[in-house]
């Protein structure tokens, strides 16, 4: 009928593998919102009652480097996109620790995979284009 | 309005979309992008660049439980990001040479196709054959978690499922939405995965799909901090809410409802796409 189902790889170490991968992103979403958070009460705190405009920001806002410098001006909407940056980093570390678990494992072919998917994220997260 | 009015109402309205998404399992991408342009004039793409942050938050923020509980297939994933994450990168660079009443009507369209497929019923039985090659040489065959204990499944016609995927990436950059519908269709229906496999392994894939887009769209000054900022945190909110109540609920008829309201929503897109609105 069917061919049995077969599991090689160790299932204890899959398992711990799920485990930290589970707490890689549920760190990234904590981290993010608080920052989120904090950003956000400071920004309407200070400009809750100006009129809203859109598309009204900072170029600096744009980039990584940017953002990080208004974040050392205190510039709470430079907080807010540092959320937002740590947000886009958590799929990140999620590859990039699956990429060195499957090397632990010595299973190669996962870890190419798992690299050419992390060159693709790599790409976006420093893209400087436009 | 002001700065603070605007945040509370896009939070409750991000909120509500979050709670639903997440009770219907259709996500609450899928209405981010309409709530923000018909509902608060936001421009198209200023849209999309928002509704791609809060899905990675929300697809993260489930995902934790998935994959500890057992449900996820990790390695599926990893090989399927392939396709998504690479269509995602093409499709952010498409998008930035589409006019937005294209955009706008191409969104109305896959609306009504996710909500044709999540009240669809699903008359597939489980597969019993043998891997197909690629699966064997990737060891994707599985087991998950049932109440009569771990049930072990293959997986076939991967090559077809990754050229899917790289669809679904390529309209999740351009839409600003998770793909969520099209990525379990090719999962479940192609690949032939068990529906609780791949609806939890698509979830676990939407955040790098979105996030292999959503840099390019930062960069691009479309993630505005003060729209960012009450779409992220609401539709989190609303979606872990709506998790915990998906015990017990009535979802069957609440994603009838979810659907209709959808369609609606698409036809009102399409509309204004054809009308210049948007």
């Amino acid at each position: 009928m069917s061919e049995p189902i077969s599991s090689d790889a160790p299932v204890q170490d899959e398992r711990m593998i799920d485990l930290a991968i589970s707490n890689i992103l549920r760190f990234g979403v904590i981290v993010s919102s608080l920052l989120v958070v904090v950003g956000g009460a400071v920004m309407l705190a200070k400009e809750g009652n100006h009129p809203y405009v859109e598309g009204k920001f900072d170029m600096e806002l744009r980039s990584i480097s940017g953002i990080l410098d208004l974040v050392q001006k205190g510039n709470p909407e430079g907080v807010i996109q540092l959320g937002v940056v740590v947000l886009l980093a958590t799929p990140f570390m999620r590859v990039a620790f699956a990429a060195y678990a499957f090397l632990q494992e010595r299973d190669y072919k996962y870890v190419v995979i798992a690299l050419t998917v992390l060159s693709g994220l790599t790409y976006s997260l420093f893209y400087h284009g436009l | 309005m002001t700065l603070l009015a605007m945040a509370a109402t896009i939070f409750v309205g991000s909120l509500v979309a979050g709670f639903l998404g997440a009770l219907t399992g259709l996500g609450g991408g899928v209405v981010i992008v309409p709530l923000l342009t018909l509902g608060f004039g936001v421009d198209l793409r200023d849209a999309i660049g928002i509704s791609l942050i809060s899905i990675i938050a929300t697809s993260s923020g489930a995902a934790v439980a998935f994959v500890r509980e057992g449900y996820t297939n990790v390695r599926i994933g990893m090989v399927l990001e392939v396709g998504t994450t690479f269509g995602a990168i093409a499709g952010a660079f498409i998008a930035a040479y589409v006019a937005k009443s294209f955009l706008g009507g191409l969104f109305g369209a896959i609306l009504l196709l996710s909500a044709y497929l999540s009240v669809r019923g699903r008359a597939q039985g489980e597969y019993t054959g043998p891997s197909d090659k690629v699966s064997s040489l990737l060891r994707l065959s599985g087991s998950y978690p049932t109440p009569d204990g771990e049930r072990k499944y293959n997986v076939t016609n991967v090559v077809p499922g990754a050229i899917l995927m790289f669809g679904a990436g390529m309209l999740s950059a351009l839409l600003g939405i998770g793909s969520g519908s099209i990525k379990v269709l090719a999962m479940d229906q192609v690949m032939r995965i068990p529906f609780k496999v791949s609806t939890t392994t698509s979830n676990f894939m939407i955040g790098v799909t979105a996030a292999a887009s959503a840099g390019i769209y930062l960069n691009r000054g479309y993630v505005e901090p003060a729209l960012a900022m009450p779409v992220t945190l609401g539709v989190l909110a609303g979606s872990l809410v709506g998790g915990k109540v998906l015990v017990g609920a009535d979802v069957a008829s609440l994603r009838k409802l979810f659907s209709a309201v959808i369609c609606v929503i698409a036809l009102e897109m399409i509309y204004k796409s054809l009308t210049g609105g948007l």
